[in-house]
């Protein structure tokens, strides 16, 4: 599969799971895309099993007991309701955990993959779209610049923060672009290169 | 599961991001569009068999039951025909209405001699559709006379449909190199060395010319397609100057992107 397949396959993959979303039946999605249908098929198979584990494992103190039906666990959970656990009742707990059976320590990781996941794309949607995240090496770089520029450091701050943004919002814009530019003149050449009706008005 | 997990959270991103720019239930209505005339092609070519096997028999024959399957024949093809053609317009009205483009005007001008197509085929329909045998005949004329017309207005629709989109993508790139100048000018100002940076912008702007001149040669050898013309010969020519219009764009985005990084390391 090359670049552009690829592309393509990704599109289709995003815009299935919108119709999905939208109540969208599945078989109607996979007639829709019927050159995916093999790989559409696995994805949802891994999004069902997936929804399933996240309804399974919502941290709720009452699911919790069920799954681990452990004593001691309770326990700790009851007394530490009002507060967060130590780090020796934390490793405590996922001792006794392991102990338990192996579908619950999957489930555990999930949880961890989950939360571990969701951390760092909340840093990174911080680092790209938060002017604040951006400020305090833009104050550095604007002191720095201070006697050749001879602005004050409110102005460079300001100007600098803006720039960034413009800069990755244009490349951002025009990469999007770009691939969006791609898929289009596919589509279009298609219907350049359409021979269907050739040779039509001899028969008829 | 991992590599589940991760799919999840790209679709759900990318899902979200075209759903920002409005995009996608133009896309997704185009994807039906196309499926239903991909399905309207594959009725009609097992009308255009069934119709050179009919006529095949009667050749051979020459019975009053093959002749009126052949007449049954003539009409199905007349039928089939129309309506794929329509689909494959409609499907090409989907496409063009949901690509963006600079000029709004441009766009409706595409879709108008579309619809102007479509609305011709839709009223061709009926008339098709309670034709007697004799009539079919006069039918088949009108819609052999109109094919030639059909192709030249997909040629010319697809064309200028593909000017609009590159010349959208063209434009976004001179205003990128446009903020790009501004920035290196106020570094020149500030006393740094930007001379590889000047360089560098040089080329993207010259990459920038180059590009606009294709779509514009693109532009008019689309434009000039009609009926009359080679129009086949003439799409084919058009297609390449947009083909040289993207190797330009793509190596403008690559170079300002490049551009950007080192504007960042001489700040």
């Amino acid at each position: 599969m090359n670049a552009d397949e690829i592309k393509k396959l990704y599109k289709a993959m995003s815009e299935a799971l919108e119709l999905k979303e939208k109540g969208e039946q599945l078989s109607e999605i996979l007639n829709l895309f019927s050159e995916y249908r093999e790989e559409l098929e696995a994805m949802f198979k891994d999004v069902e099993a997936l929804a399933f584990l996240k309804e399974s494992i919502k941290p709720t103190e009452g699911i919790f007991e069920k799954i681990v039906a452990n004593e001691e666990i309770s326990r700790l959970l009851r007394e530490d309701e009002a507060k967060h656990f130590s780090l020796f009742q934390s490793i405590e707990l996922f001792s006794q955990l392991l102990t338990a059976k192996k579908v619950y320590v999957g489930i555990a990781v999930i949880v961890l993959i989950f939360g571990i996941s969701g951390f760092y794309y909340r840093q990174l949607q911080e680092e790209i779209i938060s002017p604040v995240a951006e400020k305090k090496e833009s104050e550095k770089l604007a002191i720095n610049n201070l006697t050749d520029n001879n602005l004050t450091p409110k102005n460079s701050v300001v100007l600098k923060t803006e720039e960034t943004v413009s800069f990755k919002e244009m490349e951002s814009d025009l990469t999007d672009e770009i691939n969006s530019l791609s898929v289009d003149l596919d589509d279009l050449e298609e219907f350049g290169n359409d021979d269907s009706f050739e040779n039509l008005e001899t028969i008829l | 599961m991992i590599a589940v997990v991760f799919i999840g959270i790209a679709g759900a991103s990318a899902s979200a991001q075209v759903l920002r720019t409005g995009a996608i239930n133009g896309g997704i209505r185009y994807r039906q569009v196309r499926e239903e005339y991909l399905k309207s092609v594959d009725i009609y070519k097992n009308a255009r068999r069934e119709l050179l096997e009919a006529r095949e028999n009667y050749q051979n024959l020459k019975t009053p039951e093959t002749k009126s399957l052949l007449e049954k024949k003539n009409k199905a093809i007349l039928n089939n025909a129309a309506s794929a053609m329509i689909k494959q317009l409609e499907a090409l009205r989907s496409k063009a209405e949901n690509i963006q483009t600079v000029s709004e005007n441009e766009k409706t001008a595409v879709l108008t001699e579309l619809d102007k197509g479509i609305d011709w085929l839709k009223q061709k329909q009926p008339q098709i559709e309670n034709a007697t045998p004799e009539q079919i005949k006069e039918q088949s004329k009108v819609i052999r006379n109109y094919l030639i017309n059909n192709r030249a207005i997909v040629k010319r629709a697809t064309g200028l449909a593909m000017a609009g989109r590159i010349n959208l993508v063209i434009a976004k790139a001179e205003n990128f190199s446009e903020k790009a100048s501004d920035k290196i000018n106020e570094l020149k100002s500030a006393g740094k060395d930007v001379s590889q940076l000047e360089i560098l912008l040089n080329d993207i702007n010259q990459k920038i010319i180059l590009a606009k001149e294709k779509h514009e040669s693109a532009k008019e050898k689309f434009e000039s397609i009609s009926s009359e013309s080679d129009f086949n010969k003439t799409f084919n020519e058009g297609h390449q100057f947009i083909k040289d219009a993207n190797q330009y764009i793509r190596q403008v985005h690559g170079q300002l992107i490049q551009l950007v990084k080192e504007m960042k390391k001489i700040e």
